[in-house]
């Protein structure tokens, strides 16, 4: 479980981005973290993996503080961040290298995955393109078989079929004892994948609640015309008329649509947060 | 109190300090991760060292290109090599996967001590050695003893010996550029060696500069002032020194050989332990 309270942290001091932040995420849930560029989404993931530390407040990964970077929590923890970097070693070597400091690391799953990515074993890391990068430090990271997987815009570069592969696998790994958590301006990325969803915006959470809360409290459909009588918290012109994001007063079931939900977040902050009682 | 209990413990909390196992394997890691950095680093500075050894010997003689390709040597191989491992943990990209490795801050601070102080330092004597009693040997057999200046030219070369008196400031300036070159690759982000080589050099020059002006303000005829050591006064046509008290220092010599590299690695380890990305 990872456990935020009173989180407080700013580049600068003087200026706080986030300001006694306080979440909980629980075990065995992927968690799609949703943001826009610079929204902080990184910070807050750098907070929990320990590459950054909070100006005050408490960080608490499975009853670890980030901020020691002791092995025993970067053992159960796995960060992808953004842009990774590979040294120019084949892959025979980076495992030999490397999987000793993961020791629930599954080599056969590894090589598995490699496959399905189309990723040459016998080949040096340094001649892999950007993306062909990208997906080998996945596949390492998700053989690691660590509690916490935390992956900071884990599309980014990658091709259309990776990103399918990705999405299936993720969905396949997840058990209760791990977090998995994903970090995404590419909200269509995360579609079918997520079991909540964590929004932020300028340091500030917008929502966190899951997948199912939000499909009971919020309605998302299309119109030819909209009613005047419901509040409508996003609407954006479609084929078909007006697809809109509304308060969900006639309990309709409706697909969560990930995009619509973000604008619908970031554009009604407020009124949205507090339809979910739990943020 | 019971024992087992506590004795678990105090083994969890130790391992998540120093584990043996895990620094050999971070050793192995880091030294063959990026074998041009290590490895590459070492064989160019070596080479260097050949060169200007064999190129100069003969301008310079042996006594003075010895000591300068010493001195260069262990110098700038320390110093780039203590800047690439260390360095590595403040880089981008490649600080947060580092940063975020299995091994305690205790041990990726050890690995780096390690690599110069008990790898590269030794390994470069070693290499001198060899280097200088072949080279040295080599002159020797060339020289002809029938000639009437062989014993003289004989003479002009002798193998250096690590204990003379200008190893008394070498290697403590090894230690030092070490230790600056640790924190410094931990404080700059990008291009660290230059940086901490500007650093350096200005700190070096701003010294020299403030110890001239309050020398200057205090005597006419100043002619010349190193700081922590003595002030040069031309007294007529003598030239004079003032020296510093030989308590003093003492107390400066031990400051530069013992204290401040000692600072300075401990300065390196809280660094990393605090470094953020």
């Amino acid at each position: 479980m990872i456990e935020i309270k009173d989180l407080s942290f700013g580049y600068n001091k003087n200026k706080l981005l986030y300001k006694n932040l306080n979440l909980t995420l629980e075990n065995g849930c992927i968690y799609g973290l949703l943001g826009k560029n610079g929204a902080g989404k990184s910070t807050l993931l750098k907070n929990i993996i320990g590459l950054l530390f909070p100006n005050s407040g408490e960080i608490s990964v499975n009853g670890f503080k980030p901020k020691k970077r002791l092995p025993g929590f970067l053992e159960s923890i796995y960060f992808i961040p953004e842009e990774v970097d590979v040294p120019p070693l084949s892959i025979k070597r980076y495992l030999n290298l490397f999987t000793p400091f993961y020791p629930k690391f599954d080599e056969k799953l590894f090589y598995e995955y490699l496959n399905d990515l189309e990723i040459e074993s016998n080949i040096k890391l340094s001649s892999l393109s950007l993306g062909q990068q990208k997906k080998f430090i996945i596949a390492f990271a998700l053989a690691s078989n660590t509690q916490v997987l935390i992956m900071d815009e884990p599309t980014n570069g990658l091709d259309i079929p990776s990103k399918s592969w990705l999405r299936k696998l993720i969905a396949s790994i997840v058990n209760e004892d791990r977090i998995i958590i994903i970090s995404t301006h590419q909200v269509r990325d995360l579609d079918n994948l997520i079991d909540r969803v964590i929004v932020v915006d300028e340091g500030n959470l917008l929502l966190h609640a899951s997948m199912f809360d939000i499909a009971q409290r919020l309605c998302f459909k299309t119109v030819t015309e909209a009613n005047i009588n419901e509040q409508v918290f996003y609407s954006e012109e479609s084929m078909k008329g007006y697809s809109i994001v509304t308060k969900n007063t006639l309990q309709e079931d409706s697909k969560v649509n990930l995009e619509h939900l973000f604008n619908a977040v970031t554009r009604y902050g407020n009124e949205v947060k507090t339809l979910f009682n739990n943020v | 109190m019971k024992l087992k209990p506590f004795l678990t413990t105090y083994k969890i909390m130790t391992n998540n300090i120093f584990s043996l196992k895990r620094f050999l394997n971070l050793l192995k890691k880091t030294i063959f991760e990026r074998p041009t950095q290590t490895f590459g680093l070492t064989f160019l500075v070596m080479a260097l060292v050949l060169i200007l050894y064999t190129s100069c010997r003969f301008i310079f003689g042996y006594e003075t290109t010895q000591i300068i390709t010493f001195f260069l040597g262990l110098i700038a191989g320390g110093y780039f090599l203590a800047g690439t491992v260390l360095g590595n943990y403040a880089a981008y990209p490649t600080g947060s996967s580092f940063l975020t490795l299995p091994a305690s801050s205790f041990e990726k601070w050890l690995c780096g001590l390690t690599i110069i102080l008990l790898l590269f330092l030794p390994f470069f004597l070693i290499f001198y050695r060899i280097m200088d009693a072949s080279l040295v040997t080599l002159y020797h057999n060339s020289l002809n003893p029938n000639k009437a200046d062989y014993q003289k030219l004989f003479d002009s070369a002798k193998i250096l010996v690590f204990d003379r008196e200008e190893m008394k400031y070498i290697f403590p300036f090894f230690f030092n550029i070490t230790g600056v070159m640790l924190v410094g690759s931990l404080y700059f982000n990008k291009i660290s060696i230059i940086k901490v080589a500007l650093l350096c050099a200005a700190i070096f020059f701003g010294a020299f500069g403030i110890n001239y002006l309050i020398a200057g303000s205090l005597f006419d005829n100043l002619n010349s002032a190193a700081p922590f050591q003595r002030v040069r006064l031309k007294i007529d046509d003598d030239y004079w020194w003032i020296e510093l008290p030989d308590k003093a220092s003492s107390l400066v010599g031990i400051s530069f050989q013992y204290i401040l590299p000692v600072v300075l690695y401990i300065l390196s380890y809280i660094r990393l332990k605090e470094k953020e990305f």
